[in-house]
């Protein structure tokens, strides 16, 4: 089975069957994405097919029809996303084992919608959870990550 | 967090035991410090002070902050603790959480494990806080919990920031022939200002660590402090908005071998009978 992941092809060897995140995780080595409840109810594996979030813990891989971008894809340590620079100006994580999942959301909703309003925010992000509570600053670094992206930075 | 008060509260007898005299028997023992884990693992050029500060010759330097961090910023806040005392900024260090060892126990976490309220100031409660303690370093538990980590750490890291700068600054003295009073310390050099002339901590850090720890570690006035009581960037986001494998699920070893816990999918309802005829033919 052949799969595009953060710009890059692999051939795996996987039951069609298997989770889209195990295939990045075990077979892969793209860690970013994280294995939270396994029933698609947290968002902490969120990734992109073709750029629409998925949530890869409850996606077959034998059903992905199309380029994986993960977390691993969107930007580097030396050149963020201004998804991740706004993160990282805002300080955003706590634990940070949800964040993958956050900012792969955020990437999706700043794609479709340049400049979100908050019903905007908790439409995207509502099946994005986070046990810190680190809500508020999400909604902010999304805000900022907008305007970082408007200005072309 | 439960696991904990159960552990401090069954260690309480032992604590009580130790305020009732234990202490003194054991008190060369208590005095004397545990190794430094960090002397087994030094790079090339590295030099340690103690276990909370490796310097190398290219002026790496690397603060062991030794809790778990698990998103209250434990890693950042003693970092700080040390970096405030090294005078070095938090931008300028690594920091590591280091090997497990001894060294690291953390005497806090017991301290608060007697029967008391955190703020009864009572003989009796005072009494059992510093038996605790005590007990704390001969079970050496390198623990993180209790809100204990800050509190354990605000004099032992501080002290051990300021006992490598004191030796560095000592270093430097000798190398430079002059006076230790005049030297001044700023973001990871030592400079004399009268001749103009400045090191590196790296330069010395090598015959620095060689030498006996100051017998008097003299701590800043707390109006000098230029980071503690300061908002401070957490170290850890940059890793945790990129992906980084910093999780415990994220690490691979060789040869590792996976488990997993059957459980019912039903509450409170217990295995009536498991077949592990296949599981005990495996080979590992």
């Amino acid at each position: 089975m052949r799969l595009t992941v953060d710009g890059q092809s692999f051939d795996i060897d996987a039951d069609p069957d298997m989770p889209l995140l195990w295939a990045l995780r075990d077979l892969i080595g793209k860690t970013g994405p994280k294995f939270g409840c396994g029933i698609a109810a947290c968002g902490a594996c969120t990734v992109h097919v073709d750029g629409q979030p998925v949530r890869s813990c409850s996606l077959p891989v034998g059903q992905v029809n199309g380029a994986v971008t993960t977390i691993e894809g969107i930007g580097t340590a030396g050149r963020l996303h201004p998804v991740q620079q706004a993160w990282l100006e805002e300080q955003v994580a706590q634990c940070g084992y949800c964040q993958a999942g956050q900012i792969m959301s955020a990437v999706a909703l700043l794609d479709e919608v340049a400049d979100p309003s908050d019903a905007d925010i908790d439409n995207a992000m509502g099946g994005n959870l986070c046990r810190c509570g680190t809500y508020p600053r999400i909604r902010s670094a999304i805000k900022k990550a907008a305007a970082l992206k408007t200005a072309g930075l | 967090m439960a696991s904990v008060g159960k552990i401090a509260r069954r260690t309480f007898l032992i604590g009580a035991a130790a305020v009732a005299g234990g202490v003194a028997v054991g008190y060369y023992y208590y005095r004397k410090p545990f190794p430094n884990p960090l002397e087994a693992e030094l790079g090339k050029g590295e030099a340690t002070f103690n276990p909370y500060v490796k310097i190398g010759a290219d002026n790496t330097i690397t603060i062991v902050a030794p809790r778990a961090e698990m998103g209250q910023g434990i890693s950042t806040t003693l970092a700080v603790m040390v970096a405030e005392e090294l005078d070095v900024g938090l931008d300028r260090v690594k920091v590591e959480h280091g090997p497990a060892s001894y060294a690291y126990y953390n005497a806090a976490i017991l301290e608060e494990g007697g029967p008391f309220a955190f703020f009864d100031e009572s003989m009796t409660a005072q009494a059992v806080r510093s038996g605790l303690g005590v007990v704390g370093k001969f079970l050496a538990l390198q623990g993180t919990g209790g809100s204990a980590s800050t509190r354990d750490g605000f004099d032992k890291m501080r002290q051990a920031g300021a006992a490598a700068r004191q030796m560095l600054i000592a270093a430097a003295a000798q190398k430079l022939g002059v006076a230790a009073a005049d030297l001044e310390t700023a973001d990871g050099s030592i400079l004399h200002k009268p001749s103009g002339k400045s090191l590196t901590y790296g330069a010395v850090a090598a015959v620095a660590a060689a030498m006996a720890p100051p017998a008097e570690v003299r701590l800043k006035d707390r109006a000098d402090w230029k980071l503690l009581g300061k908002p401070q960037k957490r170290i850890d986001m940059l890793a945790k908005v990129t992906g980084a494998p910093i999780f415990g699920i994220d690490v691979r070893l060789p040869d590792m071998l996976y488990g997993t816990v059957k459980m019912s999918p039903r509450f409170w309802s217990r295995p009536v009978k498991a077949d592990l005829s296949r599981a005990e033919k495996m080979t590992v």
